[in-house]
């Protein structure tokens, strides 16, 4: 018995190397064939990166649990150093916010007012709404994109807005059964149609995979300094208009610069805003039963479907994690 | 009826299991969002210091398909381009195993100093391939930065797996 072992061990062994040899020379050669392929046919890329992230996202959601515990906890130790001051500013700041309450409303009944005498068409105030935990960050140096764990079946689509409580933080690009990735406003692939208030020109924010994202295609004489906000500014119908995105952080003769509001430290949940876009009139003629806007005044309703993605979920819903609580119902979006 | 012999082969084979799953934690830890997101996150490859060491400690263990497996992974989790970690794993994996006889009686220092000599090629590759992938050339600092702190996690991923590797069954040492 002991020697046919070893006749066998024997025999085994260069068999072995033989196999692990030519395994090399095979998938070596997968390789160089899978980068070329996935550059031609995207969408292969897509469902391949969705398959392993459907697998992956229950392990990383487990494992990413720590990590978010330790942060919470330093979190919270900081905040009970700087509690003092915190509340000082606080007391301030409320106030200050109570002299805009008041003239928000004034404004807000204006507002309702003037459209009703201009007969003017109400935005869609309730978009689709996914609430979604960040479980993946990666891409090192090349992309900047991360995975949340809330895919198809809770209703996530490509293209949806992808914000926290700050602002946008970027949009989806890629949607498995599970898990979506969002594509960061900071990647060098992402291009978002911004508006500069309060100026209200027109640019695209093109992100260089540095922290601060430039402005492109400005008007000529663009009216903006130091300090103003960036918002969407909704055109090509992807992204809701009026999502803050950050303040323009310098001015130089070559490229505006702008400074993300969403800050990448403490980027844990992410809100995925679907917007129903506006159709054009080519398109309205004989409009999908999905595609027709809700009546007015449905609150709650998904207003945000896009064409052609009728049995959405319900909306607003977590995924998974059990969301941050949010006042969803003060909130524009 | 479970034996005590069949119990203990069943430990030594799931022992030999010890460095696709040290690769795998090490894809998650890579991946997960530990510190900032985005631009300002700190990038790590910890991935490649676990394949460096087991391909030099244990290739029979650690074969082709497990490094071009592992390299999938990480690229599917982390939106790169298939192929691109596989093909630096494969070539990490397959150079380090037929050194093996070399490096294997050396010391710590020599090991870690062919480590710091061939993770640079190897993260230089990777930007290369990405920038012909996408059309862009990629910024050089970030994975300047990356590689940088690979090559300073490499004694503590060799220790913690030094530690699991006395624990490993030595039953073939084939490359």
């Amino acid at each position: 018995m002991r020697l046919e072992h070893r006749s066998l061990s024997r025999l085994a062994l260069p068999l072995k190397a033989l196999i692990d040899r030519f395994a090399f020379g095979t998938l070596i050669v997968a390789s160089i064939v899978l980068l070329v392929v996935s550059k031609a046919d995207v969408r292969l890329l897509e469902a391949v990166d969705s398959g392993i992230s459907d697998l992956l996202v229950p392990t990383l959601e487990v494992a990413t649990r720590p990590v978010e515990a330790a942060r919470g906890l330093a979190r919270q130790v900081a905040e009970l150093v700087a509690l003092r001051a915190e509340n000082a500013q606080l007391r301030a700041q409320n106030e200050r916010l109570l002299e805009w309450q008041v003239a928000a409303r004034q404004l807000a009944v204006e507002n309702a007012s003037l459209r009703q005498l201009l007969h003017g068409v109400a935005e869609d105030r309730n978009p689709t709404a996914v609430t979604a935990r960040v479980v993946a960050d990666a891409g090192g140096p090349f992309v900047q994109t991360v995975l949340v764990n809330a895919g198809a079946e809770q209703g996530v689509v490509k293209g949806m807005a992808a914000v926290n409580e700050r602002g946008l933080a970027g949009r989806v690009i890629e949607v498995g059964r599970r898990s979506a990735r969002i594509l960061l406003l900071t990647d060098f692939n992402s291009r978002v149609p911004v508006m500069v208030e309060p100026s209200r020109d027109q640019a695209i924010l093109a992100g260089d995979n540095s922290r601060e994202p430039v402005l492109v295609f400005l008007p000529l004489n663009p009216r903006l300094s130091v300090g103003d906000r960036i918002v969407t500014s909704g055109r090509g119908g992807v992204l809701p208009p009026g999502l803050e995105v950050g303040v323009v952080s310098a001015i130089d003769e070559h490229k505006v610069t702008v400074r993300p509001l969403v800050d990448w430290d403490r980027l844990a949940y992410l809100r995925l805003l679907g917007y129903a876009p506006v159709l054009p009139p080519e398109q309205l003629e004989e409009p999908p039963p999905a595609a027709l806007p809700p009546p007015a005044g449905s609150a709650g309703a998904v207003g945000g479907a896009p064409a052609g993605e009728p049995g959405r979920p319900p909306a607003d819903r977590p995924a998974g994690a059990p969301a941050k609580p949010e006042p969803a119902a003060e909130m524009p979006w | 009826m479970v034996t005590w012999p069949r119990l203990r082969q069943l430990d030594a084979q799931l022992r030999t299991l010890v460095p696709f799953t040290t690769a795998m934690i090490a894809v998650l830890i890579d991946v997960a969002p530990l510190i900032g997101a985005g631009a300002s996150g700190l990038p790590s490859f910890s991935t490649l210091c676990v394949v460096y060491f087991w391909s030099l400690h244990r290739p029979d263990l650690f074969p082709p398909t497990a490094a071009f497996l592992i390299g999938l992974i990480y690229d599917g989790l982390a939106g790169l381009p298939l192929g691109l970690t596989s093909l630096a794993l494969l070539l990490v994996r397959n150079l380090m195993s037929v050194q093996q006889r070399f490096f294997v009686t050396r010391s710590f220092l020599v090991v870690w100093s062919c480590f710091v000599l061939l993770a640079p090629p190897v993260e230089a590759a990777r930007w290369l391939l990405s920038s012909l992938w996408w059309g862009h050339l990629f910024a050089f600092r970030p994975m300047l930065l990356e590689l940088l702190v690979s090559l300073a996690l490499y004694p503590g991923v060799s220790w913690l797996l030094s530690r699991m590797h006395n624990q490993i069954p030595r039953l073939i040492h084939a490359s």
